[in-house]
């Protein structure tokens, strides 16, 4: 356990690396030179003081040494100054991640919650109503854009009914209760989860049907358990190992779709700080959120690795 | 004899996936209103009219929007572009995964490394974030949405051939053609992208749903195709606000309808052609 | 003489597939008596395995039926009417199952104590400290080394021959009146064959348990069986004593199979092989099964597929021995 545990951190801290390296190089292909931006506005610049600045920011060193020295900031926790604001990129970000992993985890635990048991339930009776009420939800669940969907809940809970709020996590202007954050909540999750709902659900039912016609449930069916037992202490375990195998590989796609639903809901996380920042070209502040997002990823794969060696006696020894 | 009985058998076997025909129907019937609707009605997407924000009947079928282009025109060429943006960003995917997988898999070693973990790199991070931060900086447009999501899907390809090149490298046949001395790119072309054939070409339609889905997407947040041209994404960016939502669901009701049957057909499509190319795959 | 356990008659089964319903077992005829064991012998494919998940109901409902009038009685009760919460009832604690492969047929995310302790605390209600113990007991009956250890190992940490002996633990926990062993000894070392197969003896002879034997390996049967039942595509060919069928099989399957041993004391160069294939459960011939592989056969054979008939105290299907035989339905 402990050497896969060790193989799967190599892993992860090789990948956070290649994102670092990517981002690195994506943003220095930015138009403009930061030392430009940040004294965008100040009149009667000197060659001298552009030249001291760059100096001072490490622009005259090779791009590899700024990359070396960029990283080294980024690990000690200093993201830069935001062109856009001037405030410590770090301290902006912070306030960022409580709502966004609220939302994404919250979105993630939801959708897990309803498609286990939906997926057993197709496993068990395949090829019945149940089963085919299943199967179009998903495909048309992974066909919806999420912001149509965000719409389509807005004009029917927000609008028609009235019963949900729109945008933000509070009420403005009044004092913030557990209450009302849950309420803010209820359709930016729903959003997001329902992609995910469809896609878990036929991931388990089909892992479900596979494990079902395993030797070992035989076994467990020719010791004389009912099928109820047969069902839950012999095969949810070994169905929900490639759904977890599943869930790390849509993490990404979560965070991403968390950006588009963070935008459409003004959700004051990491997303909308994305798009704002892109808008303005404040390049500290993207790079910052960038190499955050991927530590999140890796973390959550890491966490989805752990998951599975629990899961799976055999892992560690593969 | 062999291929064409092998060809017949796909179609028959793809003509009994219902859902996959009707798929396909609803797609070639799509194409074809985007491609001749157009010329028939002398649609004008960009003029603008003298009504902005006229309600849906008369002149315009689906009204105008806040600036008074023609709602309807703006619909059929947004799905043009979809289209567009689809077919060519996979098709780029394509260019860029296609070489990068067979390499890996054919010359082992350092490459397949560094290649391989590249791709494990792009997969294990959101790509609508590394979308937006290249369109950030090489500027939004129909063509700069085109190929930078082309250029994030290669990973999807490289591990597809790479699994079919380790598959096929070691049979009997290539370590023949290599004693005869074929060259190296003559046997990559002969004997093993014939054999990656079928899963390429799943990965193909379902790249293109996916792709006019992070198209519509990079739209909707105004980091992908920009007004004046016209894109179902960036027609429901413009109809984001509460007050739209609400009193002028023609402005995003249609787009957002459009979007769905689009992406559901191919991925119909695509399930049904996974069905009758391979019985054995699963998922 | 004594009362048997187990009784089939007729035991037709069937798969439901696109083309209709296809039977993999039929007309098939056995009587089980305590402590002895019955061979059920043939190649893969023959319906060994298919008569012995029928027995318990353990073919999925979904895609199979058993005939109406099949009949499984055990100690003159009818099982095939049975719920399925009786048959849980029967299953692992009347009549238990060994499975093939090991590796397979123990859940692998399961230590072996939680899957050993579940036929004790269902059938005997067993609280699970109970249970651990007795299976601890078990353990150390079926010969594993360091029980406490192995108990709280996994399937995938354990040799095969120790899988098997955890399989056969477990199966025997309740002590069942019947084993049914579907080819426990194939996927095993030589070696460790001969020890299972000595284990098995051992048990039965304490546990006075009855065990049917599904194998294709003729040595196997030739340790353990007293009575021997050749199947050939879902039909009873054979059935004898092991004796009398070692030393003059009489079906020309029967034949063909004894002499396809390879023996050390025949000096041949080339072993004995029986030409031609199974005919597949699609394109059943109407006459005799085997008859397209047959040396001996006759026009007739072609015409009608010959019954089980009786001859010197054994049962043979086939028209060399049996020509006056009644037609098919007459009996």
């Amino acid at each position: 356990m402990g050497k896969y545990i060790f193989k799967r951190l190599l892993i992860a801290v090789i990948t956070f690396f290649g994102i670092t390296v990517l981002v690195y190089v994506l943003a220095s292909m930015a138009p403009g030179s930061p030392v430009e931006m940040i004294l965008a506005g100040t009149n009667n610049l000197t060659e001298g003081d552009v030249a001291r600045l760059e100096a001072q920011m490490g622009l005259d060193k090779p791009v590899y040494i700024q990359y070396l020295i960029w990283l080294k900031n980024v690990l000690s926790g200093n993201l830069g100054i935001s062109y856009r604001t001037m405030r410590p990129v770090a301290e902006m970000v912070a306030e960022r991640i409580g709502p966004t992993l609220m939302l994404t985890v919250a979105a993630l635990i939801l959708a897990l919650c309803i498609a286990v048991p939906l997926g057993i339930l197709s496993a068990h009776k395949p090829y019945s109503a149940w089963d085919y009420a299943s199967s179009v939800f998903a495909f048309i669940g992974a066909a919806t854009p999420n912001f149509f969907a965000a719409m389509i809940l807005i004009f029917i809970f927000s609008i028609r009914l009235g019963v949900l709020p729109t945008s933000g996590m509070y009420d403005a202007g009044v004092k913030t209760t557990l209450p009302m954050l849950l309420r803010h909540m209820v359709l930016p999750v729903v959003t997001l989860m329902l992609q995910y709902v469809g896609i878990y659900t036929r991931h388990m039912r089909s892992s479900m049907m596979e494990v079902l016609g395993d030797d070992y449930i035989r076994t467990a069916r020719a010791k004389g358990l009912r099928e109820k037992s047969v069902v839950v202490s012999h095969a949810f375990r070994n169905a929900l190992i490639p759904l977890v195998t599943q869930i790390g590989l849509s993490l990404p796609a979560l965070i991403g779709g968390a950006i588009i639903t963070e935008q459409v809901f003004s959700w004051p996380g990491m997303g909308t700080l994305m798009v704002q920042s892109i808008n303005y070209r404040d390049y500290p502040t993207i790079m910052g959120i960038t190499v955050l997002i991927a530590g999140f990823v890796l973390l959550g794969n890491i966490a989805v690795d752990l998951f599975y060696g629990v899961l799976d006696p055999r892992v560690s020894k593969r | 004899m062999k291929k064409s009985s092998y060809l017949k058998d796909v179609v028959s076997r793809f003509r009994t996936h219902k859902l996959a025909m009707i798929g396909m129907w609803v797609l070639i019937v799509e194409l074809l209103l985007l491609i001749f609707l157009p010329e028939i009605m002398k649609l004008q997407p960009y003029e603008i009219y003298s009504g902005f924000g006229a309600v849906p009947g008369g002149e315009h079928i689906l009204g105008t929007d806040n600036t008074g282009r023609d709602l309807f025109a703006r619909l059929i060429y947004g799905g043009r572009t979809s289209m567009y943006v689809g077919f060519f960003s996979v098709l780029i995917s394509f260019a860029v995964g296609v070489p990068l997988g067979m390499l890996a898999g054919y010359y082992r070693g350092p490459v397949e490394a560094v290649i391989m973990r590249a791709a494990d790199v792009f997969l294990s991070f959101p790509s609508m974030v590394f979308i937006l931060v290249l369109v950030s900086v090489i500027g939004p447009s129909i063509t700069s949405a085109t190929v930078v999501i082309g250029i994030m899907g290669w990973p999807g390809f490289a591990r597809q051939l790479y699994g079919s090149v380790l598959s096929v490298r070691e049979k009997d046949y290539i370590e023949g053609a290599r004693a005869i001395g074929t060259k190296n790119f003559a046997i990559m072309f002969r004997y093993i992208l014939p054999n990656a054939f079928a899963p390429i070409l799943i990965a193909f339609t379902f790249g293109i749903a996916s792709a006019i889905l992070q198209e519509s997407g990079l739209s909707f947040l105004g980091m992908g195709v920009q007004v004046p041209e016209a894109s179902w994404g960036n027609m429901l960016y413009a109809a984001q606000s509460v007050s739209i939502i609400a009193t002028r669901p023609w402005m995003w009701v249609p787009p957002g309808v459009c979007l769905l049957v689009t992406v559901l057909s191919i991925n119909l499509f695509g399930d049904g052609l996974r069905d009758a190319l391979d019985p054995k795959m699963k998922i | 003489m004594a009362e048997p356990i187990l009784e089939v008659r007729n035991l037709k089964t069937g798969f439901y597939s696109k083309k209709g319903i296809f039977y993999a077992v039929e007309d098939v005829n056995f009587t089980l008596m305590p402590g002895r064991t019955l061979g059920i012998v043939g190649e893969s494919g023959c319906g060994k395995s298919v008569t012995c998940l029928s027995m318990l109901k353990l073919l999925p409902e979904r895609n199979s039926l058993i005939e109406e009038n099949s009949s499984v009685r055990m100690h003159g009760e009818e099982l095939t009417k049975k719920s399925r919460r009786e048959m849980c009832k029967i299953r692992g604690n009347e009549i238990a199952m060994i499975f093939q492969d090991s590796m397979t047929s123990l859940n692998p995310v399961m230590t072996i104590e939680r899957q050993m302790v579940e036929p004790f605390m269902v059938h005997q209600k067993l609280s699970r400290a109970e249970a651990r113990r007795k299976s601890l007991d078990m353990l150390k009956k079926v010969g594993i080394p360091s029980p406490e250890t192995k108990i709280k190992q996994f399937p995938h940490q354990l040799s095969g021959g120790q899988r098997q002996r955890v399989m056969i633990a477990m199966a025997l926990s309740c002590n069942p009146q019947v084993l049914i062993a579907d080819e426990p000894t194939t996927a095993l070392d030589v070696t460790i064959q001969a020890q299972i197969v000595r284990l098995m003896k051992e048990l039965q002879e304490k546990l006075d348990t009855a065990i049917i034997l599904i194998t294709h390996d003729l040595g196997v049967v030739a340790e353990m069986a007293d009575e021997i039942m050749v199947m050939y595509a879902g039909n009873v060919v054979e059935k004898a004593g092991k004796r009398e069928l070692f030393e003059e099989p009489l079906h020309p399957y029967t034949k063909g199979l004894l002499a396809s041993i390879p023996s050390l004391a025949k000096d041949t160069d080339r072993l004995y092989t029986i030409e031609g294939v199974v005919p597949s459960l699609q394109d059943m011939p109407r006459g005799c099964r085997f008859c397209d592989r047959c040396e001996y056969s006759m026009p007739r054979c072609r015409e009608e597929n010959p019954a089980l008939g009786r001859i010197q105290g054994r049962e043979v299907r086939c028209f060399l021995y049996n020509e006056k035989q009644p037609k098919e339905g007459d009996i």
